[in-house]
């Protein structure tokens, strides 16, 4: 089994985030960077996957060259390559002209399976998945909180619908699964594989080296900022009953605790 | 004596002290490199990170359960540290083990501290420390084979038994007797260990007794040994969530085949394994040290008092530095002592058969840095968790914050693996034997700066790193000036002068942290912002420590005068005069607040 999962690496959770002063991105001094959660996710399940099935494990991340730290972290983890899509002039590419330029590179590669996570911590765009598998003419699966290969040619997933409703479906491979958080442990990395990480191939290659036809964005950051913080107060007035009428129904529609 | 003698000038071959322990007492800050975390490899991080992650998301959630004895949770952890390399990296890679350095010992017990539980970071020094490493040094191929895999995956536990009722810091005054018995096929044990950490929970026990009443042995006792008998747990002020027990040997019956090395060789276990305690437990103390930083600073962040957070006042602000300088301290010498270790070992192959021997060799010759880690780490934990529960105020009283807890389990680490007392003689004895033995240009040292304290050389391009560099020639003078007066005052009896060995050993200590703090600096990249936010620090360092120094030194020589009359405490006031000193304390300090609100980095990861 080839598998092939796809890793961003984001700001860490804890970091202090503070906006660029031209309100386009944000400001990196200091920021610690980190697997995308869900991406950790995704790569357990692959090694998991590799380890009932056999096979090979490679991991693939677009962005700077600081993002080969994430592709030596699951390395380290026990994934068995490394593909580091080097963006140098190409940093601000919207999500469909990354999963193109991701594409350029896996599209010869016959792999079995692409995990990626549900969505990314930073930007939270949620479609690389679905766009590898339009891209890849592949099945697709999002939302997965299980997965069961049933043979060679298909994969059982457990998917997460609204309401606390689950679904499994059967998928023929190739296929293109996005992983939801909590579906597993992710391991930690070992002093021997960490020691054996660096035996283990990683290539670099320049996005700019890549055919790029028709890859420009269509789309752009206009303005980040953070949200504005409000409390407002409302008094539901009237008798008791119809106070307590008012309070299920905001609490019902409005914050939608009940 | 009343002028120093001038002595001819001798040259120092310092390439030849790559690895030897000492090397920092002789080598200008000019002269030779210092290890330091700057110089992690790739992995040595890596594995920093995960040994953190792993703290962070196993140890620190179950915190509390730890501090209560839980066999369970502590073979459960043990378990998953096997698998993950962290519990058996010291092991020997044909048992289990990966062989590491000792930087990467360090890393392990840094990274774990980060779980802030003092009781288990005890029974897990013990297991790896002095409980498994006499077996993985003087074991037999047998006795490796049956009792290796299992402590370093975790199946087992170790235990190790050498302090009696009457054999405290004076080990070799125990009363433990073996005798064989007729069959000549077990030795029959009989006799009391006490404060035997892991001791209710070991599946195995490193112990001594004297064979026929004068051989000093060690033995490897197991479960299958009849007549081992485990007393009942201690009830102790801290590390409530580690294993204290008196063990009896009722005539405890261990086959011949469990004698440990030679019979006759018991102390040379015994003390060898002491050294790499010392220098482990330097590493889990500093990372302890910047556990209370941390618990400290975001208390002080958050608490408000007055409409504004207790962090923007002066007297906290004072303390928070302190906190910051005494972890850098520990940091400094505790890598400084790992890395001229691995030094030592370098081109050494773990699978040669000698490979145990030569790492005692070069452990023992670094018995004045093991000494140091120790004594540093553990007086930097000490106060940074009294100064982080004085923030805390009435709340650090209350155990369900965690620097009370903390407070409690730190009394310890100045008393175990030799009390810091203890240390300082091991630290004095030390530089006499390696000054008479002539294992360190000593005499060369002495000679060379009787002439000026202040060598008169470019020690830096920096303007203030040069001025830092003098202060520490000349604190290195002012030591080996001490020294030379005490070895002419008191000869051979030196070594028992406590008065005078004691304030030794605290100038060597403020050497190796000025030594090694300063020679960090050089190891960072040049330009970037951590060499800059780091020069207040340092400048902080060296002006504390050479006030030590001078208040040590000029101790030791006002006293030398009284005894015989002379004026030897002159020179130290003439050589003074010839520091100009430019400092301001309380800006200093300042600036380095600046920078701790402005990164909360510390400068110490």
């Amino acid at each position: 089994m080839k598998i092939c999962v796809l890793i961003k690496q984001v700001p860490d959770t804890d970091s202090v985030i503070k906006i660029s002063n031209d309100q386009k991105s944000i400001e990196m001094e200091g920021i610690t960077l980190a697997t995308n959660e869900s991406d950790s996710y995704a790569l357990e399940e692959a090694l998991l996957l590799k380890e009932d099935q056999g096979g090979e494990v490679t991991v693939l991340s677009l962005g700077g060259e600081s993002c080969q730290q994430v592709l030596k972290d699951a390395l380290a983890k026990g994934a068995d390559k490394a593909i580091h899509l080097d963006d140098d002039d190409y940093k601000d590419l919207d999500i469909l002209s990354a999963a193109k330029v991701m594409v350029n590179v896996l599209k010869d590669k016959e792999f079995d399976i692409i995990f990626s996570g549900l969505q990314s911590d930073d930007i939270g765009n949620a479609q690389l998945g679905l766009i590898m598998a339009e891209l890849l003419d592949t099945s697709h699966a999002s939302l997965v909180m299980g997965t069961e290969i049933l043979d060679e040619k298909t994969i059982k997933v457990k998917q997460e619908l609204e309401g606390g409703w689950f679904q499994w479906s059967e998928l023929d491979l190739p296929a293109s699964i996005t992983i939801q958080s909590g579906l597993n442990k992710p391991r930690y990395a070992s002093l021997r594989g960490i020691m054996m990480m660096k035996r283990k191939p990683l290539e670099s290659i320049k996005v700019s080296e890549l055919n790029l036809e028709n890859t420009s964005s269509k789309s752009f950051v206009h303005k980040l900022y953070i949200p504005q913080k409000t409390k407002e107060t409302v008094f539901i007035q009237g008798s008791a009953d119809q106070v307590v009428d008012g309070l299920i129904e905001k609490l019902t529609n409005e914050i939608k605790v009940l | 004596m009343n002028k120093p003698q001038l002595l001819p000038t001798q040259k120092i071959n310092y390439s030849n002290l790559k690895g030897r322990g000492g090397k920092f007492l002789v080598s200008p800050v000019d002269e030779g490199n210092c290890y330091s975390r700057d110089m992690f490899s790739e992995e040595n991080k890596m594995f920093l990170d995960a040994v953190k992650e792993f703290a962070e998301k196993q140890i620190l959630p179950i915190n509390s359960d730890l501090n209560v004895l839980n066999e369970k949770l502590n073979r459960d952890l043990f378990l998953e540290m096997g698998e993950l390399g962290i519990l058996n990296a010291d092991f020997p890679e044909a048992y289990g083990g990966m062989s590491m350095d000792k930087v990467t010992s360090i890393i392990i017990a840094e990274g774990l501290m980060v779980g802030l539980n003092a009781s288990f970071m005890v029974t897990f020094a013990d297991h790896t420390g002095i409980g498994s490493l006499p077996i993985v040094w003087y074991g037999s191929k047998a006795q490796k084979e049956k009792y290796l895999p299992k402590l370093a995956s975790g199946e087992w536990m170790a235990s190790f038994a050498l302090t009696e009722p009457g054999a405290g810091s004076d080990a070799l005054a125990g009363s433990t007797q073996a005798v064989l018995n007729e069959a000549g096929t077990h030795y029959i044990l009989n006799g009391t260990k006490i404060f035997v950490t892991n001791g209710s929970w070991a599946d195995t026990c490193v112990t001594f007794a004297w064979v026929d009443g004068k051989k000093f042995t060690s033995f490897i006792l197991d479960k299958d040994c009849e007549g081992w008998v485990v007393g009942a747990e201690e009830k102790k002020i801290g590390i409530k969530g580690s294993s204290t027990v008196t063990y009896f040997f009722e005539n405890c019956q261990v086959p011949v085949e469990n004698v440990l090395g030679r019979v006759g060789n018991g102390s040379a276990v015994a003390f060898n394994v002491l050294y790499v305690g010392r220098y482990k437990l330097g590493g889990i103390t500093m990372g302890g040290a910047k556990g209370a930083l941390e618990l400290a600073y975001e208390y002080a962040e958050d608490r408000k008092q007055f409409d504004v957070p207790i962090r923007s006042f002066g007297m906290i602000q004072k303390k928070m530095v302190n906190l910051v300088v005494r972890a850098w301290e520990a940091d400094a010498v505790t890598y400084m002592t790992a890395g001229s270790i691995d030094d030592g070992l370098t081109h050494m192959d773990p699978n040669d058969e000698k490979y145990y021997e030569i790492v005692q060799k070069v452990i023992e010759d670094h018995g004045i840095e093991t000494s140091i880690c120790k004594i540093v780490g553990s007086d930097a934990s000490s106060a940074n968790v009294d100064d982080a529960l004085q923030i805390f105020g009435g709340n650090g009283f209350i155990e369900e914050f965690p620097i009370a807890v903390m407070y409690k389990d730190d009394r310890i680490n100045r008393i175990f693996e030799g009390t810091n007392e203890i240390n300082r003689l091991i630290i004095g004895g030390t530089i006499l034997k390696k000054a008479v033995l002539e294992e360190l240009p000593i005499r060369e040292m002495i000679s060379n700066r009787s002439r000026n304290w202040i060598p008169d050389r470019q020690y830096n391009e920096d303007e203030r790193l040069n001025y830092l560099a003098q202060l520490i020639e000349f604190s290195r003078s002012l030591f080996f000036f001490t020294l030379n007066e005490s070895i002419n005052y008191y000869g051979q009896d030196l070594k028992n002068e406590q008065w005078i060995l004691e304030p030794i050993a605290d100038m060597l200590i403020s050497l190796a942290i000025m030594d090694s703090g300063f020679k960090r600096n050089k190891n960072i990249k040049e330009n970037s912002s951590l060499k800059s936010a780091m020069m207040p620090v340092i400048d902080l360092v060296i002006h504390n420590r050479l006030e030590n120094m001078l208040n040590d030194g000029g101790n030791i020589l006002a006293h030398l005068d009284c005894c015989d009359n002379h004026e030897r405490k002159n020179e130290l006031t003439v050589q003074k005069q010839k520091l100009q000193i430019k400092f301001s304390r309380i800006s200093t300090m300042k600036l380095i607040m600046k920078d701790i609100d402005k990164n909360k980095k510390y400068y110490l990861d």
